[in-house]
């Protein structure tokens, strides 16, 4: 479980967040929603201790591997070399696990190709793939779809769903609403510099999708009986 | 598991990486780069990199020992610029290695190994912080101020070998301690204070100086002081303990230090690039290299601001090369105002030159990515749209090498000049000197361009001009340049006669040369109208 208690950020000269508040739960796909350059990414970076809290607490219970929606990936080396750089730092998944999701990403081709010949989506398969390696409970994953085709989209939506099914922790970015309705158990977006997380229903989501598309302003909010908060 | 294996494979890519970069071994033989790619293991890239060491410094030190050597000082002066030549290569190996540690791996932010580390992120970061002080000590430091050592103490001044591994040792462990003690002040306390941390750098380099060095020189006017049999234990000894007690915190402040987050690095990104977005008119000085064009002064303003913060490495380095030439000024000028014949000044003279003309080659192949015109090639099409043809791009990229290497040759021609212009009878070589060196980087730096200018526009790609091929001709030039007035002086005895008709021969070679170009610049422009068409 991750717990974030009245945390506040600033850039110079642009706050992001300020006493802010949110619980993501264990083993779920929790999707951080918004506009490009509203702070999701910021916001998985101050998860990930990438970028340290102004004040407040961030409460991590296990390691998080963050994923960067553009990843550097040594273009000097081939999508083998990296393979073999990531397992010399974490030897926790055998070959054969590893062949398997090679395979399911459909990089077998590519991986002695160097990666700079991939594609920005290629770059995303290999770096979930290589992040998967080193086995960790929660991923960050930051825009996975934004450069994808359709195919590869479907694609990545499968494998997220079968690593939830493994007991994952996902949290993933994206502006992507149709994305966000699919994957999502639960649905975080930022406003006025607090968190607001709801669950993802029918409902809830038809409702936030109106909320969206009024300029972007919630009327209100109300507390579940379980913490969450769901707009009304 | 021991960090250092941890991270080995890590290493193992860059330092193959490196190796498949290297001018140098490109410069000496392709085959034999080949040669080393081929037998480059995670198992063996340390050992064959200590041969590489090795030979550099031997081919640095052959470099250094002859420019001593060429110079017909006394021994007391030899010792001065040698204790001059520490502090120079000693202040700016600080400089750059304290403000690089600033951010440790480049493209930190977004590199995806780096974020997969989780908790072994910090370990990395120092592993790549003690790399970079032992390869700058051992690819730089040591290399360059090994033969002059050797000289210098062959010439009289023994003493200088004794000095010499106290001052590797201190040196190593005050610079050393000084990265790691320092990183908790640039990335907590001096986070929002760029200006007051960038100052702070040079404060730094120069305290490590005064803790090595000026230790040193400090003790060894103490021994000197007391005139005894035991005037060297009075050196040595406390030298030791102060060596035992930066040793102790070495270990210390490795052990403790660097327990910050990396926001401050991400901040300074954002910094710069707001910044950026701010500036709307180019620099007015830029309008001198671009005349009146402005989609061409904005592209050179990109390229100049590009190079500034991307990469400050470079920038550094060049800055370095620009000083060195002001040292390399003055052993010309000191030579020149001691030495009774022109011969010894021109030799040296001629190797300082050469040394000059490989680092202009070297920096010009370094910064392609940003300097040649093929670096644009995704927006040559763009930038058509705005009337601006290859041939003007090629411009733009000719000031742009200009303002970038002009200056350390400039520095290294005009200084001598100036020097001479109080010294009456040295007026007419350093004129011919001066005329030699500008007409020489003019070839230098607008010969690769062109033909990759011209590669670019008339889509060729079989025959291309490789970086070794510029070294070899300034090795030609200069060599035979060199071997004709030795050969002329010994056989006639007339020196200067000797002198002023190869420097004349030579700046009329320069001169067709320079013709040649315009030559090709014509074509280009001719060729680009002929494609417009």
């Amino acid at each position: 479980m991750i717990k974030l208690e009245n945390i506040s950020f600033s850039y110079p000269g642009e706050t992001i967040l300020s006493e802010a508040n949110l619980t993501i739960e264990q083993g779920k796909i929790t999707v951080v929603l918004g506009k490009n350059g509203v702070g999701k990414t910021t916001l998985l970076s101050l998860i990930d201790g990438y970028l340290t809290i102004d004040s407040g607490h961030i409460h991590l219970e296990e390691d998080a591997i963050y994923i960067y929606d553009q990843p550097h990936l040594y273009d000097y080396l081939s999508g083998r070399e990296y393979i073999e750089l990531i397992k010399s730092v974490s030897a926790n998944k055998t070959d054969q696990s590893l062949d398997h999701f090679i395979e399911h990403l459909q990089l077998t081709d590519a991986l002695d190709k160097m990666i700079h010949a991939y594609s920005l989506g290629m770059k995303h398969k290999l770096a979930l793939l290589t992040a998967l390696m080193v086995n960790y409970q929660t991923y960050l994953i930051d825009e996975p779809l934004a450069s994808l085709d359709p195919e590869s989209q479907a694609l990545m939506i499968t494998f997220f769903k079968a690593m939830k099914e493994e007991g994952k922790t996902l949290v993933i970015s994206t502006h992507m609403l149709e994305v966000a309705y699919e994957l999502a158990d639960d649905i975080v977006f930022f406003n006025d510099l607090k968190l607001r997380k709801i669950e993802n229903s029918f409902d809830s989501f038809k409702a936030f999708k109106s909320y969206v598309l009024e300029s972007l302003k919630v009327k209100s909010v109300s507390e579940e009986s379980d913490g969450n908060k769901k707009i009304k | 598991m021991d960090n250092v294996k941890l991270f080995d494979r890590y290493f193992f890519y860059q330092a193959r990486e490196d190796i498949k970069n290297s001018f140098l071994l490109e410069s000496l033989s392709k085959r034999f780069k080949t040669w080393i790619l081929n037998r480059y293991s995670v198992k063996n890239y340390k050992t064959i990199n200590a041969y590489l060491a090795l030979l550099k410094t031997l081919l640095f030190s052959a470099i250094y020992g002859l420019i001593f050597l060429s110079l017909e000082v006394s021994a007391d002066f030899l010792l001065g610029l040698t204790y001059a030549l520490f502090f120079v290569v000693g202040g700016f190996m600080s400089l750059i290695i304290l403000s690089l540690s600033r951010q440790a791996i480049d493209g930190i932010e977004h590199d995806h190994f780096f974020r997969v580390l989780a908790k072994n992120r910090q370990s990395l970061i120092k592993r790549v912080l003690v790399k970079r002080l032992n390869k700058g000590f051992f690819l730089w430091f040591i290399p360059l101020t090994f033969m002059p050592v050797l000289v210098t103490s062959l010439s009289g001044s023994l003493v200088m070998i004794l000095h010499y591994p106290f001052i590797l040792i201190t040196f190593y462990l005050v610079l050393y301690s000084t990265i790691f003690l320092t990183q908790k002040l640039y990335f907590h306390t001096l986070r929002n204070h760029p200006i007051i941390s960038d100052i702070s750098l040079y404060c730094f380099s120069g305290l490590t100086l005064i803790l090595s060095f000026g230790v040193q020189l400090l003790l060894m006017g103490l021994s000197t002081l007391v005139r005894a049999s035991y005037e060297i234990l009075v050196y040595i000894g406390p030298l030791i303990f102060y060596i035992g007690v930066l040793w102790l915190i070495k270990g210390l402040v490795y052990k403790h230090t660097l327990n910050y987050s990396f926001t401050h690095t991400v901040i300074m990104k954002q910094r710069a690039y707001v910044k950026s977005n701010k500036i709307q008119k180019p620099y007015k000085v830029l309008k001198l290299f671009t005349k009146k064009h402005k989609v061409l002064q904005q592209i050179l303003m990109k390229d100049l601001l590009s190079f500034y913060r991307k990469d400050k490495r470079e920038f550094f380095s060049l800055l370095t090369t620009s000083l060195m030439s002001v040292v390399y000024s003055g052993f010309i000028i000191s030579a020149l105002s001691q030495s009774e014949g022109l011969l010894s000044v021109f030799i040296g003279d001629n190797v300082l030159l050469i040394m000059i003309m490989i680092f202009t080659v070297f920096y010009l192949y370094r910064f392609k990515a940003i300097t040649w015109v093929s670096s644009e090639d995704k927006y040559l099409t763009f930038y058509q749209t705005f009337d601006v043809d290859h041939a003007s791009l090629y411009k733009v990229k000719v000031s742009l090498n200009q303002i970038l290497l002009m200056p350390a040759l400039l520095i290294y021609g005009a200084l001598p000049f100036i020097f001479s212009l109080w010294q009456g009878e040295l007026l007419p070589y350093t004129s011919l000197r001066l005329i030699v060196i500008v007409l020489y980087a003019l070839v230098m730096i607008k010969y690769p361009l062109i033909r990759d200018a011209l590669k670019i526009h008339e889509k060729r790609t079989n025959s291309f001009f490789a970086a070794q091929d510029l070294v070899v001709i300034i090795l030609l030039i200069q060599g035979a340049l060199l071997f004709g007035l030795v050969f002329i002086s010994g056989q006639l005895g007339i020196e200067s006669v000797g002198v002023y008709s190869i420097i004349g021969l030579f700046i009329v070679a320069l001169m067709i040369e320079n013709f040649h170009i315009r030559h090709l610049e014509k074509r280009l422009k001719r060729t680009g109208e002929i494609s417009h068409d």
